[in-house]
């Protein structure tokens, strides 16, 4: 199945200053929010050590549900981004949904890990995933029912870095991004519910085949 | 190369910036991936997992001297095929993750012996408990209500043989 299968919801084409109305800081209790920056969301630097997350707080999506943001420059030397989604009970000690970070590494080849968010703390799935990543490359998250898998865009096209089972969230969340390094820039933050594959025509369609002569 | 089922430990990441645990065995998952192997893991109770790992005998031996490699591995091999000694290492093992032995008996019967590899596991992954984290100390613990762990079947699934 194709990823994403949903459009950019925030390309952060405004004048510089605060997310606005569509997002909530935080996720993760504590954590600082992003800003806009020559129309770019950048995470805000009044938290040492940086640390900060923003959710879409228009609408949770899924179950099945995906998230994604273009990296237009990587974070430093052990520094981080990331996507989630399913997540719940955002900014306190229940937090709980799926995430997958990106971790730059200058002198070795970049990590991802794709996280289960529970009580406020990580629980890493699955084996430690080695992929450098390039300025410019995207990293998505895709929930659907069980899987929990980490996407990485580079030269235009998206492929699965992975894919991890768990079955502890099953509802639907909200979705975000987040980043612990005001150097590091997120832009063109989209996803959603996943539009389903092979699923029903839309009901237009599936009238006219039914009144279309055999 | 080889299967193995082993039961491992979560530990701390550091560096992280938010309290993060995983699976000790991800310290090895370059040697492992390295040479074409795989792992897959269910948590389990006691801040531990049931891991299925494919490897080489050289890398499964290394595994063994870190974590508790168990006698058998196939889910339906039969626990009867083991000694006294090592179907109670198994159980000693169960039970410090937490589980009772009266809870070991409802679900396994009185006779351990009888049980297959596969249900043996299934037990262990009956439950695990919800993490929570306290800032003062710095520590994650697994103290929160039980959680449904993921099917050791599907962790099988996961990790087949290859030549």
């Amino acid at each position: 199945m194709a990823f994403p299968t949903t459009s950019v919801l925030d390309a952060f084409n405004r004048a510089n200053g605060d997310l606005g109305a569509g997002w909530t800081s935080p996720i993760y209790p504590g954590a600082d929010d992003f800003s806009i920056v020559s129309n770019v969301a950048v995470p805000d630097s009044s938290v040492s050590p940086v640390f900060a997350d923003d959710y879409w707080n228009a609408s949770t999506f899924g179950p099945n549900s995906e998230a994604y943001a273009d990296m237009p420059t990587l974070p430093q030397d052990y520094c981080q981004d990331w996507v989630s989604c399913r997540l719940a009970s955002e900014g306190g000690s229940s937090l709980d949904g799926y995430q997958v970070q990106y971790l730059y590494i200058a002198s070795a080849t970049d990590q991802t890990y794709i996280l289960r968010l529970e009580g406020a703390s990580n629980t890493q799935l699955g084996a430690t995933i080695s992929q450098d990543f390039s300025n410019g490359d995207s990293l998505g998250i895709e929930a659907i029912g069980s899987a929990i898998a980490a996407y990485r865009k580079t030269g235009g096209t998206w492929a699965s870095l992975g894919s991890r089972t768990d079955t502890t969230y099953t509802a639907a969340g909200h979705i975000g991004m987040g980043g612990d390094d005001s150097t590091s820039l997120l832009d063109n933050f989209g996803g959603g519910t996943v539009a389903a594959a092979g699923g029903q025509p839309p009901r237009s369609m599936h009238q006219f085949r039914l009144r279309r002569p055999a | 190369m080889s299967i193995a089922w082993l039961i491992v430990p979560y530990k701390r990441r550091i560096p992280a910036k938010r309290p993060t645990r995983y699976v000790a065995i991800d310290d090895q998952t370059p040697q492992i991936y390295g040479e074409g192997g795989a792992w897959s893991e269910s948590e389990v109770l006691g801040n531990r997992a049931v891991v299925k790992v494919r490897a080489s005998d050289e890398t499964l031996a290394t595994l063994a001297t870190l974590y508790t490699r168990l006698p058998l591995t196939v889910l339906t091999d039969r626990l009867s095929t083991l000694s006294a000694n090592a179907r109670g290492a198994i159980v000693n093992h169960i039970l410090d993750m937490g589980y009772t032995t009266d809870e070991m008996r409802t679900t396994l019967g009185p006779d351990i012996s009888t049980s297959t590899l596969g249900q043996v596991l299934q037990f262990a992954a009956s439950r695990r408990l919800r993490t929570s984290y306290d800032k003062e100390t710095d520590t994650i613990t697994c103290d929160g209500p039980p959680v449904t762990c993921r099917r050791i079947a599907d962790v099988d699934k996961d990790i087949q043989e290859k030549s």
